[in-house]
């Protein structure tokens, strides 16, 4: 998918301070408000070396549509991991201009 | 027009805001109204002997003044609340906990906000009534032949809204109440999303209880009214009995004060009040005709551009002269919070999720929600025409 990497992980998380990680799954939240007002949130005050890591559930949200928001937010995504339809996303700031 | 009514909007510079269905910005003038009352007048209200308090009682009064006018209806018919869940709330637990009983009926419809479904199911179940409600389409619009059904000998009241908050659809308001009388039913129209919009003459509906928001029409937070014909109000019992409700309490009784205020206990919301009056004025300035016409064409202008993308489902009545200014919608499969936070990172301000109508949501065929853009005086085409960009761009994605 264009826009979303996937990396070295461990070095990957080692380099970033993780502010949060957000479970946007249906077993965690019935109602995806919560967990997207939280990672738009995070988002727009995210800073050099900062990121967030979000398990997504791609039956409920598309890896293109959670790459669009990071990328508006001048964020990029790498997949961390993937099993099945769980994927979990390292998302952090490309660009410092805030 | 536009341009000048934009300028009494300072936020509107930063910001596409369509979120008017839940509350509407602030011009100037309202703030200047309320920082004028705080500055020069405050004090409390029919309590003091004092010079301000006189001054700030005859502000609020004029106020009520203003809205009566703003709706066609008498000073005393006028009563301020806090919004328009507390306008149905007190006829609910005014009027209806005291008059309904065992085995009465009271019809609602199945697209209302649940601040017009949930007093009624509340009342109810204490008094041992029921709550009927009207099908709507799928369109979202009730079915008069279900009303016709529904509205019978045992009905004791007809609540139903001027205009759908998820749908704007607008049902046939003049048959409901005729429906109702034919009974000898009460009817009551939850006009929060009727009252800001379009020219409302509370005289030519022949509605007996009418409930609004004064924020969703310019005004501040916190402020509401509640029409109600006279006879009606004088008879109903207060459901805020307290300070400011009554002329005299001895231990064995009391007698009430006389109209409005009877029914609006406790220290009231002055300011908003003030800041409420000062919005009707606007609006009555504007006009009421022209606030209409102007949503009238947004709308159209939005439902042509937004059913060209593809995958996009639009919901509500598609002839626009049956709806408010609202369009509610859904793009392909995508989590309608999403798209809403995509078009807020594109400065674009909707409201995603249920609406306050999980019912309705249900019966669209949209359990998980829907995104919602709702237009003002102050919304532009050009507004629009960048909304329509930003969703071709997210429902291009997958």
């Amino acid at each position: 998918m264009e826009g979303v990497h996937s990396r070295d992980n461990n070095a990957l998380r080692g380099k970033m301070r993780v502010l949060e990680r957000i479970e946007m799954v249906k077993e965690k939240y019935k109602c995806q408000y919560v967990p997207l007002i939280k990672l738009t949130k995070l988002l727009s005050s995210m800073g050099k070396d900062e990121a967030v890591e979000v398990l997504i559930d791609t039956d409920r949200f598309s890896l293109e549509s959670v790459e669009a928001l990071a990328r508006a937010y001048g964020a990029s995504c790498e997949i961390l991991s993937s099993k099945g339809n769980m994927v979990e996303l390292l998302i952090r700031r490309c660009r410092d201009d805030r | 027009m536009i341009a000048k009514i934009r300028e009494d909007f300072p936020i509107l510079r930063e910001i596409i805001y369509f979120d008017n269905a839940a509350t509407t910005q602030r011009p100037k003038q309202v703030i200047e109204a309320e920082r004028e009352f705080y500055e020069r007048f405050n004090a409390n209200v029919h309590r003091g002997i004092h010079r301000l308090s006189r001054e700030a009682s005859e502000l609020y009064e004029r106020a009520h003044e203003t809205l009566a006018k703003f709706i066609n209806a008498d000073f005393e018919e006028v009563i301020f609340t806090s919004n328009t869940t507390d306008s149905i709330n007190i006829v609910a637990w005014g009027w209806a906990v005291w008059n309904l009983k065992e085995g009465d009926k009271i019809v609602t419809t199945e697209m209302e906000h649940h601040s017009n479904m949930l007093p009624w199911r509340l009342v109810s179940k204490l008094k041992g009534c029921e709550v009927a409600y009207v099908n709507v389409d799928e369109y979202g619009v009730p079915v008069m032949e279900d009303a016709e059904r529904l509205i019978d000998g045992r009905t004791k009241l007809v609540a139903i809204s001027g205009m759908s908050n998820v749908t704007g659809a607008i049902p046939n308001i003049e048959k409901f109440t005729k429906l109702a009388r034919e009974v000898g039913a009460l009817i009551l129209i939850d006009g929060a999303q009727m009252v800001p919009h379009m020219p409302v003459d509370v005289r030519k509906l022949d509605c007996d209880f009418l409930a609004f928001s004064g924020h969703k029409m310019l005004g501040p937070t916190g402020t509401g009214v509640l029409y109600g014909k006279k006879d009606l109000l004088k008879e109903m019992t207060p459901a805020r009995p307290g300070g400011g409700t009554i002329e005299d309490v001895t231990l064995e009784g009391q007698e009430w004060a006389g109209l409005p205020w009877r029914h609006e206990g406790g220290t009231p919301n002055i300011a908003g009040g003030i800041g409420l009056a000062a919005a009707a004025d606007y609006l009555m300035e504007v006009g009421m005709d022209w606030v209409r016409e102007h949503e009238v064409r947004l709308t159209r202008k939005a439902l042509e551009l937004l059913s060209d993308i593809d995958g996009i489902r639009i919901y509500g009545p598609e002839r626009v002269e049956e709806r408010g200014g609202i369009v509610a919608f859904n793009v392909k499969e995508m989590d309608p919070h999403m798209v809403g936070a995509l078009l807020d990172a594109k400065g674009i301000a909707v409201r995603t999720g249920l609406h306050c109508a999980h019912p309705l949501h249900r019966k669209l065929g949209a359990p998980q929600g829907t995104v919602r853009a709702s237009f003002y005086l102050y919304n532009t085409e050009e507004e629009i025409e960048i909304l329509h960009e930003e969703l071709k761009e997210i429902a291009a994605l997958s």
